[in-house]
């Protein structure tokens, strides 16, 4: 029997390792896990004070802290049942754009683009690609422009507490920033020129898609729970169709529906919901014959590349149309309750779901990651996809899992790093 | 001038201050150009694992592995950095020290819990020398910067000893206490680009406590703002409890 074990993935967020076993050309074993350490934070933050949560929870991810940020803060809402105010809901969304934004710009880039061009890494890509590279990170820039402007801090922003916002920015700051977004739209476009034409492995395998349906527009949060396969229900009721379970090879929970993986974020949501683009970007797809649904998962770039676009294009509209004002302090009245808050991340659905006592200190929590979601359905992909692939050389086998580990966008943090491998 | 090899690994944490570092965006490539990054698996493929010069490690040490890990980070780098919260006092992770341990690991996996071989969350310092400490949650990159630039013009950068509450006073920032709020700028050590208190937050001691900090003083302030004590305590162990712990037993002993 051939069995490669990676134990340390790079390039993506987090470490994990991968087993796989193969015996007469067919693969007998397949265990993708996370191997960073377990920070309990649905244990910690029990008996925890409300106003303290947001700020305990952002941690639970670098790179998709705004989510889980979001995901708290309305969790803890809607167990008080808090009424935020639209421009709220407003500046919370803005923020979330920054994330996207840097978050697809790092992961298409620094994360994505190497294994293309044939790189070990974004930086040694710069010594041929510098352009692109520079672009790249002028990409990261304007999100964690976006971010920091309105949140405070680029990484785990603080603005945003329970009930509406500490601080609003002022007029000639919005103003700068939509300039910068302005300039860096032609970015956008490139990036989306690129990444339509790249050239990826004919793989292609049926699966389930989930995502949040925002309640209005293609907005980022707040809505119910949708699924290729009909699901349409209430966040609140998410533990009727997704059960988590632990396996003893990560320690990461896994998430499925109904004793079934499915695949969650950028290309899980236009494949669920394309039709919410924007008109440019609706033609951009046409101009690039780009078709959702799509059971190729490598081609989460290419919808991670059409959501910079529509996401660019809305800040600018927002900018453009929304006069910010600081609101004053939130007066919050904690009472007994459960609220479960659900909010889309870069990589996939985020749900926090807390109960309170009446005096507003925690005595439930429930956290579900979007990586926990969508592992087991990337390990029935590597199965599949792994025959195919077995002619080639060892290296070039690791490298294409690699990639497919890569186009997933997984984050280790969240849901607790990475590829090392030895051939038996 | 011979470039320094520099390595960045993590433990147990977000990535964020990594992130964080690689944030520096525009000057990244001009950065890199100063040294040469030999090791970075969250963005490299290839990475050594030999001697190099500067070493930052980000995280906490949470289970059995990752002991070893720095151990041998540690015997490998002139120059030890803990970045972040993390890596200096143990970083949110370690509020659970101040709770029972059974209950939370019990609550969050159950009975099949064994494969995760968790220890207590520590900060790196508990286990090897650190040479350096660039703060906060996540760590400044303007301090990283900071610290990367005087030792590239052969400098030894020395720790910030001055707290929030004394930058926030040169900002002119209108003072949070004054205004009846809880901030824990006097206590928390400064150095920080971005103060909560200039966008009206209060300052939640993600810098970890000054060493001279009078923590009880602050405790009674709070109290008597109408501040439930308890929820001061547990707010002073959000990221850096254990350190905490230590210094104020000291002044017990002293007094």
């Amino acid at each position: 029997m051939t069995k490669i074990s990676l134990n340390h993935i790079t390039k993506i967020e987090g470490h994990a390792s991968l087993i796989i076993g193969v015996e007469d050309g067919k693969v007998t074993k397949c265990e993708l896990g996370s191997v960073e350490g377990a920070r309990y934070f649905e244990g910690i933050v029990r008996g925890k004070h409300y106003s303290d949560i947001r700020e305990i929870t952002s941690k639970i991810c670098g790179i998709c802290s705004v989510a889980h940020t979001m995901a708290s803060l309305k969790a803890v809402e809607n167990a008080f049942g808090i009424q935020t105010s639209e421009q709220t809901e407003l500046l919370r969304e803005m923020i979330a754009i920054g994330e996207r934004i840097r978050s697809h710009a790092t992961h298409l880039y620094l994360l994505v683009l190497p294994d293309y061009l044939g790189f070990e890494s974004g930086i040694a890509m710069a010594s041929k690609y510098k352009d692109e590279v520079l672009m790249a990170l002028d990409l990261v820039k304007l999100g964690n422009n976006i971010v920091s402007t309105f949140g405070g801090k680029e990484m785990h922003p603080f603005t945003s507490v329970v009930g509406g916002f500490t601080y609003v920015p002022p007029k000639d700051k919005l103003n700068a920033l939509l300039e910068r977004l302005k300039a860096a739209k032609p970015a956008c476009l490139k990036t989306m020129e690129l990444f339509a034409g790249l050239k990826h492995p004919d793989f292609e395998r049926k699966t389930e898609y989930l995502a949040m349906k925002p309640e209005k527009g293609f907005s980022l949060h707040y809505g119910n729970i949708i699924t290729s396969t009909g699901v349409n229900a209430p966040e609140y009721d998410y533990k009727q169709f997704i059960s988590e379970y632990i396996v003893t090879h990560s320690h990461c929970k896994f998430v499925t529906h109904q004793d079934k993986s499915y695949s969650a974020g950028a290309l899980a949501r236009l494949n669920l919901m394309h039709d919410l683009l924007d008109n440019e970007c609706k033609e951009l797809m046409k101009k690039y014959n780009i078709v959702f649904p799509s059971y190729n998962p490598f081609h989460q770039t290419t919808a991670q590349a059409i959501e910079l676009v529509h996401w660019t294009n809305r800040a600018i509209q927002m900018l453009n149309e929304i006069d910010f004002n600081f609101e004053g302090l939130p007066e919050v009245h904690p009472k007994a309750g459960r609220g479960v808050g659900m909010v889309e991340a870069p990589r996939g659905m985020v749900l926090h779901d807390y109960t309170f006592d009446d005096k507003g200190i925690c005595t439930e929590c429930n956290i579900i990651a979007p990586t926990t979601q969508f592992l087991r359905n990337l390990e029935e992909d590597i199965k599949e996809y792994l025959p195919s692939i077995l002619h080639l050389e060892k290296d070039q086998i690791v490298l294409e899992i690699e990639k497919l580990i890569r186009a997933y966008d997984p984050c280790f943090s969240c849901g607790t790093h990475f590829l090392d491998v030895t051939w038996e | 001038m011979v470039k320094p090899k520099v390595a960045i690994h993590s433990i147990t944490g977000c990535a964020g201050c990594q992130l964080e570092i690689y944030f520096v965006e525009d000057i990244l490539l001009q950065i890199l150009d100063k040294i040469d990054l030999v090791a970075a698996p969250m963005i490299k493929e290839q990475n050594y694992d030999g001697k190099v010069d500067i070493c930052f490690i980000e995280g906490s040490v949470t289970y059995d592995e990752n002991i070893e890990q720095i151990k041998k980070w540690r015997e490998n780098a002139d120059i030890i950095v803990a970045l972040g919260a993390c890596a200096c006092d143990g970083g949110v992770q370690q509020q659970k020290h101040f709770m029972d341990k059974e209950v939370v690991e019990h609550y969050v996996y159950g009975e099949e819990r064994k494969h995760l071989k968790a220890v207590p969350p520590t900060p790196i310092s508990d286990h090897i020398e650190v040479d350096f400490y660039i703060k906060g949650c996540p760590a400044d990159k303007e301090e990283f910067l900071w610290f990367l630039k005087q030792l590239l013009v052969g400098k030894t950068p020395k720790q910030y000893e001055k707290s929030i509450c004394h930058e926030c006073k040169l900002r002119e920032n209108h003072c949070l206490l004054e205004q009846g709020r809880e901030c824990y700028g006097p206590i928390t050590y400064g150095h920080c680009s971005i103060m909560c208190p200039d966008f009206n937050h209060a300052c939640t001691c993600c810098r970890g406590p000054m060493k001279d900090a009078n923590f009880e003083e602050h405790i009674k302030l709070l109290v008597e703002k109408g501040y439930d004590e308890q929820q001061i305590r547990q707010r002073m162990q959000k990221y850096a409890g254990l350190r905490v712990e230590k210094l104020m037993n000291n002044d017990k002993n002293k007094s």
